[in-house]
Parts: structure tokens; C-alpha cells; sequence
């Protein structure tokens, strides 16, 4: 019987270097708060662009992704249900949550996940706080530049939007499908695309596909309690 | 007289010489502890102890401000670098990810011995079911993908369960890959010396090392460095620099009362000689006081030498008594010995009563001023009795006082007429402090240490950003080998957990995370079932759970490769671990102490109770909680007791040994009435400004007596005395007054806590004293005065 300490035996934990960055920070420094990075993403953008659904723009002639960022930038506050299913490759079948979202311009957003478990998280400005614990945005430059996108896409700041995502637009107004690809950085390293669909001014579902052809649906419905 | 001449001149050289060869050999110090207690409890000893040469002394804070986040942020990494080549740091930290990823890994590799989670229990068909289940809710929870590269190693989440634990360690933020402030303005490091806090020299070279290396680090960056600056704090650091700030407002108070007192002397005398003898009872009274401190204490404390400075204006009045008031000094000085040396004599001994009471002071710094005082004081009035009229005085021409002395009498009179200008401020301060008695004396530590207050902000505000926990709460348990200390830490984790969950406590820290006791990773170990069992149990356990057995063979093979390990010991710790682990540690005597920082919940308060009551009810009773705070607290309140009934003590010597001398009640309230007037009108004073007196004020109060009281003294005897010899007493006092208060006003302005603190009270004090006795003194003066 040969032991190697400090031998590390299972090539997965170690060699997904994103997880183990992520890990060996909450551990020692930052707390397990780092971990809902990608979550995060997803949740962020999955309100933002949510919160759209309250909007009433008028419909123009033109349908391109100028117009729609124009609509999408008029969301002042909104609330809504959700629903997230993820497709996991070593698991047999999808795992789901569920709860409720709330924004508040110009940079309040709140996802309370009511099952499996019950978790709150907020981002407010540049702090993201989940459950009692904090992280400030400006430390975790992926994530601010993600919170920067989707600021972008409320102000109806396209150049911003472009200078992380490369965006295409599919459908028309009625059915439309915004797609997010990420340019080259680390963020590119997890995420293929996100795919936003729609319906006139009212985002539906958002679509997160990983690299490892990991990938998860959120729909979001419009609550009856604004 | 004369025919001792000789011998009393040979015994004060010989004295002299003896003390200076004791100077030679003293050593002098700057502790910071001078003004902790010197018999502490146990609890208080370790405290000490650690703060002396603990972990937390050793640790420098780094503060790297100006220019941009970028420019700091290559300076740190290049300083980084550059210091840990340097042998006088044993670790060096700014952030890098580096020592990080050892901690992971040494984690992840030993997850099972680690883990509090480990027990038989979990490993049973429910325990494992229940436990997976978890984990996948966890993961179906938005954010659970960061958690998902791990489940198949550690589908029972054994490392999520170590890194919920450890969410109240430090935590500084990052930014652009090196630890920055909570603001993000500045780069932070630590590092930790190879030689404890208290010596002073050797962290003064490791300060120079680290500025050398900024310096260096800065001109390499070029333009873009420029505006950058360092700043540094930690015990070592703030120790030099209160033993730097010390030594330096001394030599500069020493200068400028000097200065001023020789001016003032000269302006009296008129006369370089006169000057020169006069200061030769001063100058005997510092060597002797000083020797005569290191005789008794074996060091002599830096801030004991910043007194000295004070005590030149008490001792120089002596000589000044004897130049003003002896006549023509040939018959002059046997007239003085006759006339005035009892009054100096009776103002020596009501002063050494005063000080006397320092004396038993458990506080080693005003231990040491009381002997100091004491035997400097009656060496200055020794030599000024003895020595001064052996010295060859015989062509000095006196001055003539005479319409000085004239103009104060009036001064006098017009004092006199005012008395009840002193009645009524002794009533209206009475009233205030009555007022405010509840805010009188401060109740803050702080007030007593010789470090600046500027200095102290630093300190606790980096100690913040870098997420070191204050010296709030602590658990202490001890044990007589380190394993035997940790065994016993790793059986209280579990009531810890508990009354982090019940909310009674924030969290804590416990070195058992890195390396838990033998028996404990032994228990852990057998709880871990052979490969072929697990194997068994886990296909039952997955029974309705979305993921088969054989995506978790990595947890398998991790459990069997743990179950046949040897449990961890701390020589086999990697460097990173094992700095963490020695930070809770303490080897002192025959015992190991394990300390657990213990942080507290929202509320900001842990009730003590609430936590024995826990340890009680699961018999853990050899557990020691220390509230820091409360304890400092409880014990600076016994300082204040002590210190008030040392002064009351001090105050209640000097009045019987008046009554003794003069046995005359009413006499003996004539001479304290105008000193207690001027201790209520100070201390009144400085209620009415806001600032909360503490055991210095007080001590400043009793010199304001002790001083005083030679005035009071000289008022009471001079009603005896004809018009000359009253106006001469007159002018001895004020010039006397003038030079005390020259010795202590400079110290108000110091910079240097305690000393502003004594400055600012004996200065204002004595002069109210003067002009209290002079209004008060008995109304038979001035009408001898006005029939002249």
C-alpha cells in the first residue's frame, strides 16, 4: 500500500481550473461567496432583460436591435416568476428551481429562489449580496463587465453591450430571439452563447449554453403582482 | 558648617559618580507595556504574553496609497517578490493566488479527515441518500454551478461544508490580483518578522528593509510610481515609533523648557555663575532619580526619561528659594538655613508624600515617576541645603528684588480683596463636576497608551481591511501537548457551529479546519467504510436521485485513498497551513493554548453566559472565554480605582503630616483649601471642554497639590515674616511658579498622549494654586503690608 498525501486523486477537480480559482479563493479568503459567479451572470441577465416585460413601447416600423434596446430601456421596475432547469451532462435527468424576481431602476435586482431551498440575491450598484454575504462587482471583473452588458442593454447602450458580446437578432417583433455571444476573454471560456427570446416587448425565456455543452433555461412569467 | 565643607562636597561627587556609573550601565526601554498591569491574571498574562511576542506582534501591515490601482498593485507584486528574499520575514503575503491553491489542495486531499461531517452516520444508506440530495439541491439552486465540478468527487459536499465554515476569516478584497483596502485606494501586504513585536531594534531594521524595497520597487516603476507612498503599522512598527516620538519629544521638550527656564533665571539673576550653581541641585536630582530607578527597577522606561523634562521645573524652585531668598550670601545662606529651609523642607516631604503613593501603583510606568520624583526631589533639596552653600559663592552680588517684590505685593492685595472671586469658581466647579460625574474619567484604554491616536486609526484600520479580528472575544482551551490542545479545540468546534447557528456567536476560527487532534481524524477514519461496503450502500443510497452510481467512482476511490491514510500531524503541515495553524497556538511554560477568535453576531455584543451556559450543559468546563474588550474594560475601571485611591491616599499623607508638624486644624485647611480649589477648577475645566480625564489627569491633579503646596506653605509662614523678607517670598514664588510652569506647559503640546495628558493639567494647576494661596492667605499679611 503506497500513500501519496497531498496527492489530489480526481483529475476533475483539479484540472477545471474556473472551479478550482473559484474554490481555492471562497475557501481561504473570500468565502463561498465567490461561487455564484456564472449563476449569477444568468440570474442578472435573466432579470434585467425580464424586466422589460412592463414595458409598453410603441411598435415601430424598423424591427432591428436598436429597437429593441430602445424598448428594453424603458423598463422603470418590474417583477416576475421564474423558472430554471438545468441540463447537466453527468446527471441522468435535468435538475429545476424556482422563485421570484424584482427590479428597481436604475441598478436594484433581487432573485429569491424559493425551491429547492430558499436563497436571496441582490445586487445593488456595484454589490452583490447573497444570503448574508457580499462581494463587491469591482473585484470580479467578469462579472462587473457582465453587469455592465446588461446595463447597457437597459440604457439601450449598445456599444457597451458590443464591446463584450458579439449580438445578432433573430424573428421579428412579435417573436424575436436576442443572441449573445461572448467575445474572446474568460468569460468565453464558460459560456457559448446566451440566447434571449421574446415576444413584442416581453422577454420569455434566456437560453445559456456552455462550452461543455452544459446548459440551462430560465422562462420567466409576468407576475400578477407588480 | 564650613568645617564640613569639604566631606559634604566629597559625599555628593561620590554620589554622583556612583550614579553616573549606574546610568552607564541601565537599560533603557520602550514597551508599550509601561502602562499594562505588572501582576496580571492568567488570562491577562497570555494576553500580554501575545502581544509582546505573539503572532499578531510579529505581523507588519503594508499600505500602499497614491497613484492608480494599476502602479500599486506592480509594486505590491514587486515588493512581494523582493521581501520574501529577505531572511527577515518569515512569510510575506500581498494576495497571490499562489499559497491559495496549496490550501485547496491540501484541503481537497485530506476532505474527510478535515471534515467535521465525517461520522459513521453519514456513510449509512440515509445518511449518504440525504446528503447527495442535498448537494443537488444545492446545485439546482441558481449559482449551484460553480459547485458542480466537485460533485463527483465529493458528492456529500464535504468542502462546501469546510468553506461555509471558514466564511468568517479574513477576507480583503481583491483587485487586479493583490489585497487592496476595503475602498480599493490602497495595495495591502502582510508580513511577519522572525523577531517579535517587542524588539524595538530589530523591527526598526526590518522597517528600513521594507522602505528600502518600496523605494526601490517605486523608481523602477518610473513616472508612473511617482505619486505612490508606503505606509506601515503593526506592535513592532507602532512600538518604534512611540519609542522614536518619545525619545524625540523629550530631547525636545528638555530644549525648549530648558531654553526657556535658563532665560528665566538669567533674567532673575542677572548673573551666568549664579545660573550655572543654580541649576547644579536640578541636574543632581535628574542623575540620582534616574539611577536611583534603575537600582529599583532594572530598566528604566523611555517616558520615565520624558518626565524628567517636568521635573527640572519642580526641582529648579528649590535653588531659585535659595538664590532670591538668601540675602547677601555670606550671611545670607546661614539666615536662608533659619528662616526658609524649614518651609522647603516641610514643601519636600508633603511633595514625597505625594509621590509616594505612585510608588504601589500597579502600573510599572507611574511606579517608576514615583521613585524617580522622590528620590530626584530630595536629592535637589539636599544639595540645595548642603552643597550650594559650600560652593565658593562669595562674589556674587544679589539683586535686588525690592520693586519687583513691590509690585507683586500689590498684585497681592489686590488677590487678596478677590477672594471670593476663588470661592465662587471652587463652588461653580464643584457644581459641574457634580453634574457631570458620570463623565468624568474616561473609560477608554487607549488614553493611556504613549502611542498617538493617528497611529492607533491606522493600525485598526488595516487590521480591518486585511480582515484580522480585533481583539474581541476569545476561547481559550490548553492542553499539555499541542495534539492533547487540539483534540480538546476539536471537540468544542461542534458547540461553536451550534451557537454560530443559534446566532449567540458571528463565528469563530479554529486551527482544527488545517490539522484537527489525532483522535479526532482517527475517529473520522473509521467512520469511512471499506471500498466494497460504500460501493453497496451508495447503489441503495442513489435510489431515486437523477445521477448512477458510476459517475461517483472519484468519490469512492477518494474514500478509500483517505481511510488508509495516516492521520495529519503538524511536522508534516505544508509552510502555508502550518503558519495558519501556528497563529492559534501558544507555547508558554508546560501547556499548549489553543486561542479561537471568536467573532461576534449582527448585534455586535456576545453574551458570555449564553456561551459557558452551552459549554456547561455539554461538560466542557475547562474552556476559558475571554471577552477581550470587557476584560481590558474591567480592568482599566481597577486602574481608575486604583489610581484614585493611591491620589486620595497621596492627598490624605500630605494632610497629616500638616497636622502632625502644625497641629492647627484650621491652619492645615487654610493651606489645602486653595490647592483643592485649583485640582476642582482644572479638573472642572476639563469636563467643561469635553475631554474625559483619565489616570494621568489624575496624577497631574496630585502633582498639582504636591507643587502647590509649597506655595501654600510659604503664604502661611510669610504672615511671620517683616515687609523685605515677605516681598523676596513673594518673587521666589512667582519666579518658581514661572518655571514650572515653563517645565510643563511644553509637554501639553507634545504629541505624546500620556505626557500631554500630565502637561496639560500640572501647568494651568499650579498656576490657580499660586494665585488661590495668594488670595487666600491669611488677611494678617496684607495689613502688615499696608502699615509699612
Amino acid at each position: 500500500m503506497s500513500i501519496e498525501r497531498a496527492q489530489p486523486e480526481s483529475p476533475v477537480a483539479v484540472t477545471a481550473p474556473g472551479i478550482n480559482i473559484l474554490f481555492l479563493r471562497s475557501l481561504l479568503l473570500r468565502r463561498i461567496f465567490y461561487l455564484p459567479r456564472r449563476y449569477a451572470i444568468g440570474a442578472v441577465l435573466a432579470f434585467f432583460i425580464g424586466g422589460s416585460m412592463l414595458t409598453q413601447a410603441a411598435s415601430a416600423a424598423d424591427w432591428n436591435i436598436t429597437e429593441l434596446m430602445h424598448m428594453l430601456a424603458q423598463v422603470k421596475s418590474s417583477h416576475a416568476s421564474f423558472v430554471e432547469t438545468k441540463h447537466i451532462g453527468f446527471l441522468d435527468k435535468p435538475i429545476q428551481s424556482s422563485g421570484n424576481m424584482r427590479f428597481v431602476a436604475p441598478d436594484t435586482l433581487e432573485m429569491h429562489t424559493v425551491k429547492p431551498r430558499d436563497q436571496v440575491m441582490l445586487v445593488q450598484g456595484d454589490v452583490l449580496t447573497m444570503d448574508k454575504y457580499t462581494i463587491q462587482l469591482d473585484d470580479h471583473p467578469e462579472l462587473l463587465a457582465f453587469v455592465d452588458s446588461i446595463r447597457g442593454v437597459l440604457t439601450g447602450n449598445t456599444e457597451l453591450l458590443e464591446t463584450h458580446f458579439m449580438l445578432s437578432l433573430k424573428g421579428n417583433k412579435n417573436s424575436w430571439t436576442l443572441i449573445l455571444v461572448p467575445k474572446q476573454n474568460a468569460f468565453a471560456k464558460q459560456i457559448k452563447h446566451i440566447a434571449v427570446s421574446g415576444i413584442g416587448n416581453m422577454v420569455r425565456s434566456i437560453e445559456i449554453v456552455k462550452v461543455n455543452h452544459d446548459w440551462s433555461f430560465i422562462s420567466i412569467r409576468n407576475s400578477s403582482t407588480p | 558648617m564650613r568645617k564640613f565643607r569639604w566631606l559634604i562636597l566629597g559625599v555628593w561627587l561620590a554620589i554622583l559618580i556612583g550614579a553616573i556609573g549606574v546610568i552607564i550601565n541601565t537599560k533603557f526601554e520602550s514597551t508599550l507595556s509601561e502602562f499594562l498591569p505588572k501582576s496580571p491574571s492568567a488570562q491577562q498574562e497570555l494576553l500580554n504574553e501575545q502581544l509582546r511576542n505573539g503572532v499578531l506582534s510579529r505581523k507588519i501591515l503594508v499600505a500602499i496609497n497614491g497613484g492608480d490601482a494599476a502602479a500599486r498593485a506592480r509594486i505590491s507584486a514587486r515588493m512581494a517578490l523582493d521581501l520574501r528574499k529577505n531572511s527577515q520575514f518569515k512569510f510575506v503575503s500581498n494576495g497571490n493566488a499562489g499559497v491559495n491553491s496549496k490550501i485547496y489542495n491540501y484541503l481537497f486531499a485530506h476532505r474527510y479527515l478535515l471534515s467535521a461531517a465525517t461520522k459513521p452516520e453519514l456513510f449509512s444508506v440515509k445518511g449518504l441518500h440525504d446528503a447527495i440530495e442535498k448537494t443537488l439541491n444545492d446545485l439546482a439552486t441558481p449559482g449551484g454551478e460553480a459547485m458542480l465540478a466537485l460533485f463527483p468527487s465529493d458528492p456529500t459536499g464535504a468542502m462546501i461544508g469546510m468553506a461555509k465554515g471558514m466564511r468568517g476569516m479574513a477576507k480583503p478584497r481583491v483587485l487586479d490580483g493583490v489585497w487592496v483596502s476595503s475602498t480599493g485606494d490602497s495595495a495591502l501586504l502582510v508580513l511577519q518578522t522572525r523577531f517579535p513585536g517587542s524588539d524595538s531594534d530589530a523591527q526598526q531594521q526590518a522597517i528600513a528593509t521594507i522602505k528600502k524595497i518600496f523605494r526601490l520597487a517605486q523608481r523602477d516603476m518610473g513616472s508612473s510610481g511617482q505619486n505612490t507612498r508606503l505606509q506601515l503599522t503593526g506592535v513592532g512598527v507602532i512600538s518604534v515609533a512611540a519609542r522614536d516620538t518619545i525619545i524625540h519629544a523629550a530631547e525636545l521638550m528638555s530644549l525648549i523648557s530648558g531654553t526657556l527656564i535658563i532665560m528665566l533665571l538669567l533674567f532673575v539673576y542677572r548673573s551666568l555663575a549664579v545660573l550655572a550653581f543654580s541649576l547644579v541641585p536640578v541636574m543632581s536630582g535628574v542623575i540620582v532619580g534616574i539611577a536611583a530607578v534603575s537600582l529599583g527597577f532594572g530598566v528604566v522606561y523611555d517616558i520615565t526619561l520624558g518626565f524628567g523634562t517636568a521635573l527640572i521645573g519642580e526641582a529648579v524652585d528649590y535653588s531659585i528659594y535659595f538664590f532670591v531668598q538668601a540675602g547677601e550670601m555670606a550671611a545670607g545662606a546661614e539666615l536662608w538655613s533659619k528662616k526658609y529651609w524649614p518651609i522647603i523642607r516641610l514643601g519636600v516631604f508633603t511633595s514625597v508624600a505625594g509621590f509616594a503613593s505612585l510608588l504601589f501603583s500597579n502600573l510599572p510606568g507611574l511606579a517608576q515617576l514615583g521613585l524617580y520624583a522622590i528620590a530626584g526631589l530630595l536629592t535637589a533639596a539636599g544639595v540645595t541645603r548642603f552643597v550650594l552653600p559650600s560652593l565658593p559663592l562669595h562674589h556674587f552680588k544679589r539683586r535686588d528684588f525690592e520693586r519687583m517684590g513691590g509690585i507683586l505685593v500689590d498684585i497681592m492685595r489686590m488677590l487678596s480683596s478677590a477672594r471670593w472671586v476663588v470661592i465662587s469658581l471652587t463652588v461653580i466647579a464643584s457644581g459641574i463636576l457634580v453634574v457631570h460625574r458620570d463623565h468624568i474619567w474616561s473609560h477608554e484604554l487607549s488614553a493611556l497608551s504613549p502611542v498617538p491616536k493617528a497611529d492607533q486609526l491606522l493600525y485598526a484600520k488595516l487590521r480591518k481591511d486585511m480582515g484580522i479580528p480585533d481583539a474581541g472575544y476569545l476561547l481559550v482551551v490548553s492542553g499539555p501537548t499541542r495534539n492533547r490542545a487540539l483534540e480538546k479545540a476539536s471537540k468544542i468546534d461542534p458547540l461553536l457551529e451550534q451557537l454560530q447557528v443559534s446566532g449567540i456567536i458571528g463565528g469563530f476560527q479554529t486551527p482544527t479546519r488545517f490539522l484537527p487532534g489525532v483522535e479526532s481524524q482517527v475517529e473520522r477514519i473509521s467512520a469511512l467504510p471499506p471500498k466494497k461496503i460504500l460501493t453497496a450502500r451508495l447503489a441503495e443510497a442513489l435510489r431515486g436521485l437523477p445521477v448512477s452510481a458510476s459517475r461517483l467512482s472519484p468519490f469512492v476511490q477518494a474514500v478509500e485513498r483517505e481511510r488508509r491514510l495516516p492521520p495529519l500531524t503538524y511536522a508534516e503541515l505544508p509552510t502555508g497551513i502550518r503558519q495558519i495553524v501556528d497563529s492559534m497556538l501558544v507555547h508558554q511554560g508546560q501547556e499548549w493554548s489553543v486561542l479561537l477568535p471568536v467573532m461576534a453576531p449582527s448585534s455586535g455584543k456576545i453574551n458570555p453566559e449564553a456561551v459557558q451556559a452551552v459549554m456547561r450543559q455539554h461538560h466542557v468546563d475547562d474552556v476559558m472565554f475571554v471577552d477581550i474588550s470587557g476584560a481590558t474594560n474591567t480592568l482599566y475601571s481597577g486602574y481608575i480605582r486604583n489610581a484614585l485611591k493611591l491620589s486620595l491616599t497621596g492627598v490624605l499623607g500630605i494632610i497629616i503630616l500638616l497636622l502632625v508638624v502644625f497641629r492647627s486644624v484650621i491652619r492645615v485647611v487654610r493651606i489645602m483649601l486653595p490647592l483643592i480649589a485649583a485640582v476642582l477648577s482644572v479638573a472642572a475645566g476639563f469636563v467643561v471642554m469635553g475631554i474625559e480625564l483619565n489616570i494621568l489627569n489624575l496624577i497631574g491633579l496630585m502633582l498639582i497639590v504636591a507643587v502647590g503646596s509649597n506655595y501654600a506653605l510659604f503664604f502661611d509662614r510669610s504672615g511671620q515674616m517683616n515687609g523685605e523678607g515677605s516681598s523676596r517670598t513673594l518673587v521666589s514664588l512667582v519666579v518658581a511658579n514661572l518655571a514650572t510652569l515653563i517645565g510643563f506647559a511644553p509637554l501639553a503640546f507634545s504629541g505624546v498622549p500620556v505626557l500631554q495628558a500630565i502637561g496639560a493639567t500640572v501647568a494651568p494647576g499650579v498656576v490657580l494654586a499660586l494665585l488661590f494661596s495668594a488670595s487666600l492667605a491669611e488677611r494678617r499679611t496684607v495689613i502688615i503690608e499696608q502699615t509699612l
